[in-house]
C-alpha cells in the first residue's frame, strides 16, 4: 500500500473512450478528450475515496516496471511524476492509444481514466479502467471550447456497476525519491476465477508491470513468517495446529493468491487477528495479497511435525494428520496426541 | 476642545481597532476553552457604543484613557465548578492588569453580584500588532449569576425614581437564592457523573473536547452515546476504563491527519454519516488498532456500509 495515502489530492482527471474493436479494424481510434474534465470538490472527494478504497485494500499488490515491457506506460507515468513541465492531456492521449491497440476483439470496450494527484506533497498517478455494459453509451461535452467526458458520469458508472470490471494502477514516487516509481495495482476481478493468471494482460501489457517481489520469495517468506506467529503467539496447542493445518490448506488450494486479511478472519481467533496482521506487516508485506509459488515450500507444504518439548516430535502427510491424528488441550496447557492407524515398522534412531 | 468632543473624535478614529481587539480576544478564548474541554462557555464580545462611551465619560467625570472596557468579552459558564478553569486559562493566556473578584469583595455574610473581572491586553506575543497595547475587560460567571447581574440592572437602574428599600432587598433575597441554585445545579452534575452508565456520558464529554478542537459543527448527543455503549466491547476488558487516556493519545499522534479528514469533508455534502460526530475518534481509534473487533461488533447494530465509508475516509479502508 503506498504511504501516506490519507494525504491523498485529486488535481486533475482526464477520461477517454475505448471501443471493442477487431486488431484488423484500422479505422477504430479512441475517442479522446481534448481537454481534463471539470472538477468540483464532490467529484474530487469521490475519486479521492474510489482510489483509497481499491488501493489500500487488501487485495492491491506492488508492483514495479518491467525493465522487458514495451509498454509505454511506464515512461508515461516517469514522465507525469518528473516534476518537469508536461502536456498532460497528450500522455493521457498515449495512454489510451496504447490500450487501444494493444487489447483485441475479446476485450470490451472500457474507459480510461487518468488521475494526476498528490500523497502529500509528492505527485502520484492513478490510472483506472472501466469495462462499462455493451450498449452504455458515453456522450461528450465541451469544456472551454475543447471536448472532454462528463466525469460524474464515470461516477455513476462505478456507483450503479454499469461498469463490469474496475481496475486501477496507481503510482508514486519510491522512498527516498531516487529510482523508479513504485507501484500498487488493484483488480476487481480477483476472487470471481480462482485461476485468474496475475500476470495478466492489465498488469503485463497494458500497464508494463510486474509484482515487486518475486512471488517465489513472498509465497515462502509468508510461510515462514506465518509459522513464526503461531509458535511465538498462540499458546494453545490445538489452536495452533490448526491454524498451521489452515495455512498449509491455502496454501495448496487452487486459488493464485493468499489475502492476509482474508486468512486472519477465517482461520484464526479474533484476538489473535490484529495482531497476526501487524506481525506480518512487521514482516515487510506491506501488501496484503500474496500471488502464490509453492516452487521453495513445495514438499514443506506436504508434511507437517508437532515437536513437543519432551523430545518427541510426530510427522507425517497433513491429509493423514487430518484423517488419523486428534489433539486437545489437558488444563496445564500441555498437548494429547492420540494418533489411530495400523503399526507399520518400528526401528531404533 | 472639550473631553466629550475629544472623546468622540478619538472614538472614532479608533473604534476599529477596539473592536478587532474584542474579536481576537474572543476568537481566542473560544479556542482555548474548547481545547480545554469548556465547551458549554458562552463567549460574546463587543466594542462599546459611542453613546455609550460618552455617557460614561459624562457620568463617571473622567477621561477618555480612564475608560476600561472600550472592548469587552464575556464567558458565561454553566456550572460554578467550571469558573475556576477558566480562570487560569484567561491568566494564562493574557497579559492581566487588574483582576477584581467581585464575590470575594463581598465577603462571607453579604450577597450580590459574584462574577469575576479582568482588565487584559494581548501577550506580547500577539501577532496582532495594531491592538497590541489596547486594554480589554473580560467577564467571567456562571448562568445564575449573569441571570442576576441582567434582572438587577434591569429592576434597580431602570426606574426613573429610587425603588424602595423592601424591592431593594428582595431582589438581594432572589440573589442569595439563585446563589443557592448555581451552588446545587454544581453538585448535581456532579452526581450525575457518577451514575451509571454515565462512564459513557464522561467519555462523550471527554470527546466533545477533542471534537471542538478540529470543527465547530453540531452533532447528535444520544446517537454518540448509543454508538459508545455499543461499541465499547471493541476494546479488550483491560483497556475499557481507560479510553479516555487511549482517545488523548490517538488524537495527539494524529491531530494533523484528523485537522486534513474534517478539513477536507468540511464543506462535501455526500460524507459519512459518523464522521461528524465525536465518537469518529474512537472508531478512527479501532480502525487504525484493531478494526477485525471493531467491524464484527459494529455489524452486530449497525450497517457495514456505514464504517466501510467512515474507513475509507481514515485511509483505512476494509475489504
Amino acid at each position: 500500500m503506498p504511504p501516506a495515502l490519507g494525504q491523498l489530492t485529486i488535481k486533475r482527471i482526464i477520461i477517454h473512450e475505448v471501443p471493442r474493436h477487431l486488431r484488423s479494424d484500422t479505422k477504430s481510434t479512441p475517442t479522446y478528450s481534448e481537454v481534463e474534465s471539470p472538477l468540483d470538490a464532490q467529484l474530487k472527494m469521490f475519486f479521492k475515496e474510489k482510489v483509497i478504497e481499491t488501493v489500500g485494500s487488501s487485495n492491491a499488490y506492488d508492483v514495479i516496471f518491467d525493465a522487458a515491457s514495451t509498454s509505454p506506460v511506464p515512461q508515461s507515468v516517469r514522465e507525469l511524476l518528473s516534476g518537469k513541465k508536461v502536456n498532460f492531456v497528450d500522455v493521457s492521449k498515449m495512454i489510451a492509444k496504447h490500450l487501444h491497440d494493444a487489447q483485441g476483439g475479446a476485450s470490451p470496450g472500457g474507459l480510461i481514466t487518468v488521475i494526476d494527484c498528490a500523497l502529500g506533497v509528492r505527485k502520484a498517478v492513478g490510472i483506472l479502467k472501466l469495462e462499462k455494459e455493451e450498449g452504455v453509451r458515453l456522450r461528450q461535452t465541451t469544456h472551454r471550447g475543447l471536448r472532454t467526458f462528463d466525469v460524474s458520469y464515470i461516477r455513476d458508472l462505478i456507483l450503479t456497476r454499469k461498469t463490469k470490471l474496475f481496475k486501477i494502477g496507481f503510482f508514486y514516487p519510491p522512498d527516498g525519491d531516487e529510482g523508479d516509481p513504485s507501484g500498487t495495482v488493484c483488480d476487481e476481478q480477483r476472487g470471481y476465477n480462482p485461476r485468474i493468471e496475475v500476470a495478466s494482460f492489465f498488469l503485463s501489457d497494458f500497464l508494463g508491470c510486474c509484482l515487486a517481489e518475486d512471488p517465489r520469495i513472498s509465497t515462502k517468506r509468508f510461510f515462514m513468517s506465518a509459522q513464526d506467529f503461531f509458535n511465538e503467539q498462540i499458546e494453545d496447542p490445538v489452536a495452533r495446529t490448526q491454524a498451521l493445518m489452515h495455512l498449509l490448506s491455502e496454501l495448496t488450494n487452487q486459488k493464485a493468491k493468499v489475502n492476509l486479511k482474508d486468512f486472519a478472519r477465517d482461520h484464526l481467533p479474533t484476538q489473535k487477528r490484529q495482531s497476526f496482521l501487524s506481525h506480518m506487516e512487521k514482516e515487510g508485506f506491506r501488501a496484503h495479497t500474496i500471488v502464490k509459488n509453492l516452487e521453495l515450500i513445495e514438499s514443506q507444504t506436504r508434511k507437517m511435525a508437532l515437536e513437543f518439548q519432551n523430545g518427541v516430535t510426530v510427522v507425517g502427510n497433513r491429509e493423514a494428520f487430518e484423517e488419523s491424528v486428534k489433539m486437545d488441550s489437558t488444563p496445564d496447557g500441555s498437548a494429547r496426541v492420540e494418533i489411530t492407524g495400523r503399526l507399520k515398522k518400528v526401528k531404533g534412531k | 476642545m472639550s473631553d466629550l468632543s475629544d472623546a468622540r473624535a478619538r472614538w472614532m478614529a479608533e473604534e476599529f481597532k477596539y473592536d478587532k481587539l474584542q474579536k481576537r480576544v474572543v476568537a481566542l478564548l473560544k479556542e482555548k476553552l474548547r481545547s480545554q474541554g469548556l465547551f458549554s462557555a458562552v463567549i460574546v464580545g463587543r466594542a462599546k457604543g459611542m453613546s455609550n462611551l460618552l455617557k460614561k465619560i459624562l457620568k463617571k467625570g473622567y477621561g477618555y484613557d480612564k475608560v476600561t472596557d472600550k472592548a469587552g468579552a464575556r464567558v458565561v459558564v454553566k456550572f460554578r465548578h467550571e469558573v475556576d478553569p477558566v480562570l487560569k486559562l484567561v491568566e494564562s493566556s493574557f497579559e492581566i492588569l487588574t483582576k477584581d473578584d467581585k464575590g470575594e469583595t463581598l465577603g462571607h455574610n453579604k450577597v450580590g453580584y459574584s462574577g469575576v473581572h479582568y482588565d487584559v491586553r494581548l501577550a506580547a506575543a500577539s501577532e496582532e500588532a495594531d491592538v497590541q497595547g489596547l486594554q480589554c475587560e473580560i467577564q467571567v460567571h456562571t448562568l445564575c449569576q449573569s441571570l442576576w447581574a441582567e434582572m438587577d440592572h434591569e429592576l434597580s437602574y431602570k426606574p426613573a425614581q429610587p425603588i424602595p428599600e423592601d424591592l431593594k432587598r428582595q431582589i438581594y433575597l432572589l440573589n442569595a437564592q439563585l446563589e443557592i441554585a448555581d451552588r446545587d445545579f454544581s453538585v448535581i452534575s456532579k452526581e450525575i457523573l457518577r451514575l451509571p452508565g454515565a462512564y459513557t456520558m464522561g467519555l462523550l464529554q471527554d470527546l466533545e473536547r477533542h471534537y471542538y478542537r478540529f470543527t465547530g459543527e453540531t452533532f447528535d448527543s444520544a446517537l454518540s452515546l448509543q454508538i459508545l455503549e455499543n461499541v465499547l466491547p471493541s476494546y479488550p476488558p483491560d483497556d475499557r476504563n481507560m479510553i479516555s487516556v487511549i482517545i488523548e493519545e490517538f488524537v495527539g499522534a494524529n491531530a494533523s491527519k484528523l485537522q486534513s479528514v474534517f478539513g477536507d469533508y468540511e464543506k462535501i455534502v455526500d460524507r459519512p454519516l459518523l464522521l461528524f460526530q465525536p465518537e469518529s475518534f474512537v472508531l478512527f481509534e479501532r480502525l487504525e488498532r484493531d478494526p477485525h473487533t471493531l467491524e464484527e461488533v459494529w455489524t452486530k447494530y449497525y450497517p457495514r456500509e456505514e464504517l466501510k465509508r467512515l474507513a475509507i475516509a481514515w485511509s483505512r479502508p476494509l475489504d
